[in-house]
């Protein structure tokens, strides 16, 4: 693999790897800030970058049965949430193909 | 005549396809003009686009001396045919209009100017000479045109000649590197060739991204060349060397303004370099640096006498009790950003703001010590701090212009009392997360506030417990807000229909700055149970509501007049928002329709929408929940709702899917 180079975005608020600091996403895109992850509050974001991505796993959710996938930063290899790929329940299929990023695992970058 | 017909057929036809060129459609190409000998084609108005007659009609047929004038036809191999041409200007065009479908020529109409001036003789002719543009100018326009391109564009044009690469190269011209834009496409090599020929001239630069500095030679080269370096940027280049660092420190003695964020080569030691060898430092960054502590932050703080801007976001070891005295000592800071700094602990804190031993008056509790020039501090996820740290601020901070204290679940409103009475310029107030806030802080401290009319940014966020009896006064009162981030919280349509009025009245009482609307309020209300689309439609409707002076209005600035018949101006200020996700598209096409101006359709679309929320909400139990949320909302304002938010919120849920999804 060659030099793995670092998108950066622009913004007024933008949420970054608390442990690298690469930017992961905006607060334009947030969706909805209420959700509940591993490590208590989650964000479900329309968009984050810097990442890669694991395979796909069923998990079941207090919402129902769902297909996501793990997703790492990709400046440190940390773990900072997770993506949905598919949801079973009809209500819940608005959350497809978005993100979720744990609180505890990002912070506030300039 | 007729074998002179002949013979100026052909050889007219040569000279002509010889003659022809392609022209432009720019008219600028019109200011090349030497004078034309007649009447050209350029001498019209219109643009052409399209291959065009040279030569110009002239009695004595100069197309030979005439096309001398663009260098680019040779005018030796022209015989001197023009003698046996001797047809008048109306002879000349009827042959023109006679022959057109023999040559290859689309003829264009233009005016014929009366004159027709004759070329000067050859005797008398000036000599034809080169004249080299771009070589007989002074250096100085040169390298004041070149320096209209991007640094991009000036590597590429230095390939053009050995001058090209001397004056591309010119130190002037990169005085300002920025290679953030292009930071993923350059190599290390290139970075530095070029750096090192504009070496001491380079003043500002940002490598930020840049994560390919990292060998040896290459970077060896930065820190001999930059030696007058004011600004420098090198966040994310994660691989640059600590003694490249350090030396490019130890070189660059003017800095003014340095940010190392994220770079895990900082330590200690290059602390101590920055505080011996930078003493104009004004504005420093080293957030997210983890082999930095506190220890290094002092050193920089006492060394460092100009600094005014510190953000040392995530550091450890803010807890020692010498770097808060350090901070407390300086007074020089305006911006403090410790964000993320977990180790700070509420004495450390208090010795920041009040010093060792602070002394407070008998009478009034104030404290007796010089206030602090902060105008921003950042005191986010600090999770150590409780409130008896933070009320400490108050009376201590009167230029306080933005305070972030999100996350620090802890504070109550005893701590936030006294700070809002104490800062008349606050204009960014985020209390996020902060759940043990209540109602009368914002109903009864924030909006008798000295900074009430001037706070422009308010972020409520998760406070859980501050609904419509905390926030309604707020939009009374604050009408300076700019933007209001209310999500998770206990807030319901009311909110918004108060918002809608402020913004209204406050553009009534301001001259209008265009004809068009101005989106001036931002309100962020998604994930909040009690907002229901009615609420956000009501915000719609005042958006896309034409003024006319109503009955409520105390002002009376706009008044249609009838006998006129003038119509009714679009609304001056309009309200954006964030709201939940499945209503977000049509908010956002709405308001996109408001800011053109198209009222009619924005609100063809609001019907619409009204519609379609009617119908979907009919097909479930829709009409007996509409109406008992309607009534809850109305609930709220009396009594802070203890049955409202479970039921209400639970069995939205069933069908929005807007609650948490707990894993």
């Amino acid at each position: 693999m060659g030099l793995a180079y670092n998108t950066y975005l622009t913004g007024p608020n933008i949420y970054g790897c608390k442990n690298c600091r690469s930017h992961l996403s905006n607060y334009d895109d947030i969706v909805s800030r209420n959700f509940r992850g591993q490590h208590g509050k989650a964000y479900l974001f329309n968009n984050v970058v810097n990442i890669t991505t694991e395979e796909p796993t069923e998990r079941n959710m207090t919402t129902g049965r769902h297909v996501v996938r793990d997703i790492k930063c990709r400046g440190c290899g940390e773990t900072v949430g997770w993506k949905y790929d598919k949801a079973f329940e009809k209500s819940e299929q608005y959350k497809e193909n978005k993100f979720i990023l744990e609180a505890e695992l990002i912070c506030e970058v300039e | 005549m007729e074998n002179g017909a002949d013979h100026l057929h052909k050889g007219k036809r040569k000279k002509l396809l010889r003659g022809l060129q392609r022209i432009s459609s720019s008219p600028s190409l019109r200011r090349f003009g030497r004078a034309r000998s007649s009447s050209s084609p350029y001498s019209s108005t219109n643009a052409l686009s399209c291959v065009s007659l040279t030569s110009s009609p002239s009695p004595f047929g100069q197309p030979s001396s005439s096309s001398s004038y663009f260098s680019h036809i040779p005018s030796s191999d022209l015989s001197t045919a023009p003698t046996s041409i001797a047809p008048s200007p109306s002879g000349e065009l009827s042959w023109l209009s006679g022959d057109e479908s023999g040559l290859p020529i689309r003829k264009i109409e233009h005016p014929l100017t009366g004159a027709i001036t004759v070329s000067l003789p050859a005797e008398f002719r000036k000599k034809k000479t080169k004249f080299n543009l771009w070589g007989s100018m002074p250096s100085e326009i040169k390298i004041r045109v070149l320096s209209f391109l991007s640094p991009k564009q000036l590597v590429r044009a230095s390939r053009a000649s050995k001058d090209f690469h001397h004056m591309c190269f010119d130190g002037q011209l990169w005085t300002c590197f920025d290679a953030s834009k292009f930071y993923q496409e350059i190599p290390a090599g290139s970075l530095a060739k070029i750096i090192e020929a504009a070496g001491p001239f380079v003043k500002d630069l940002n490598l930020r991204g840049c994560v390919q500095v990292e060998h040896y030679n290459h970077s060896e080269a930065l820190v001999k060349a930059c030696k007058n370096l004011t600004t420098v940027n090198l966040e994310g280049c994660r691989n640059i060397q600590r003694t490249t660092l350090h030396s490019l420190l130890k070189t660059n003695s003017q800095l003014i303004s340095l940010n190392l964020t994220g770079l895990p080569s900082v330590h200690l030691t290059t602390c101590k370099i920055i505080s011996r060898d930078c003493p104009q430092l004004e504005s420093f960054n080293v957030s997210g640096c983890k082999e930095v502590d506190a220890r290094g932050i002092r050193f920089i703080v006492e060394g460092c006498r100009k600094l005014r801007d510190l953000r040392a976001s995530a550091i450890r070891g803010f807890g020692d009790m010498d770097t808060a005295k350090a901070i407390f000592e300086t007074n020089n800071l305006e911006k403090l950003a410790l964000s993320g700094c977990t180790d700070l602990t509420d004495a450390a804190f208090r010795m920041m703001i009040l010093g060792p031993d602070p002394e407070f008056d008998i009478l009034s509790g104030k404290p007796l010590v010089t206030p602090r020039k902060l105008r921003h501090l950042d005191l986010t996820k600090c999770s150590r701090l409780t409130e008896n740290s933070v009320k400490s601020l108050a009376d201590m901070v009167p230029d306080l212009e933005a305070l972030q204290l999100s996350g620090l679940t802890h504070v109550t409103d005893a701590a936030l009392e006294p700070i809002l009475a104490s800062v008349p310029r606050l204009t960014h107030l985020e209390v996020e997360d902060l759940n043990e806030l209540t109602n009368t802080l914002f109903s009864q401290h924030l909006v008798k506030a000295p900074c009430a009319p001037r706070l422009e940014h308010l972020s409520i966020s998760s406070c859980e417990n501050i609904g419509d009896t905390g926030m309604l006064p707020v939009f009374q009162h604050c009408t300076g807000l700019k933007s209001v981030y209310m999500d998770n919280t206990r807030i319901s349509d009311l909110v918004l229909a108060e918002a809608a009025t402020m913004v209204r009245q406050r553009s009534l009482r301001k001259p209008r700055q265009s004809s068009l609307p101005v989106a001036t309020l931002n309100l962020v209300i998604y994930d909040t149970n009690h907002v229901t689309w009615a609420g956000v439609l009501q915000v719609l409707s005042t958006n896309a509501e034409l003024l006319k002076p109503r009955a409520s209005d105390k002002s009376n600035v706009v008044v249609v007049d009838d006998s006129t018949k003038q119509p009714a101006p679009l609304p001056a200020e309009i309200i954006t928002m964030k709201c939940f996700h499945t209503w977000q598209m049509t908010v956002n096409e709405h308001t996109r329709r408001v800011l053109k101006g198209d009222l009619a359709s924005a609100n063809a679309l609001a019907k619409k929408w009204v519609d379609h929320m009617q119908t979907t909400e009919e097909a479930g139990f829709g009409g007996r929940r509409r109406r008992r949320r309607a009534r809850e909302a109305q609930q709220n304002l009396d009594a802070e709702g203890v049955n409202g938010i479970a039921g209400g919120g639970r069995r939205r849920a069933a069908t929005t899917g807007s609650v948490c999804a707990v894993m």
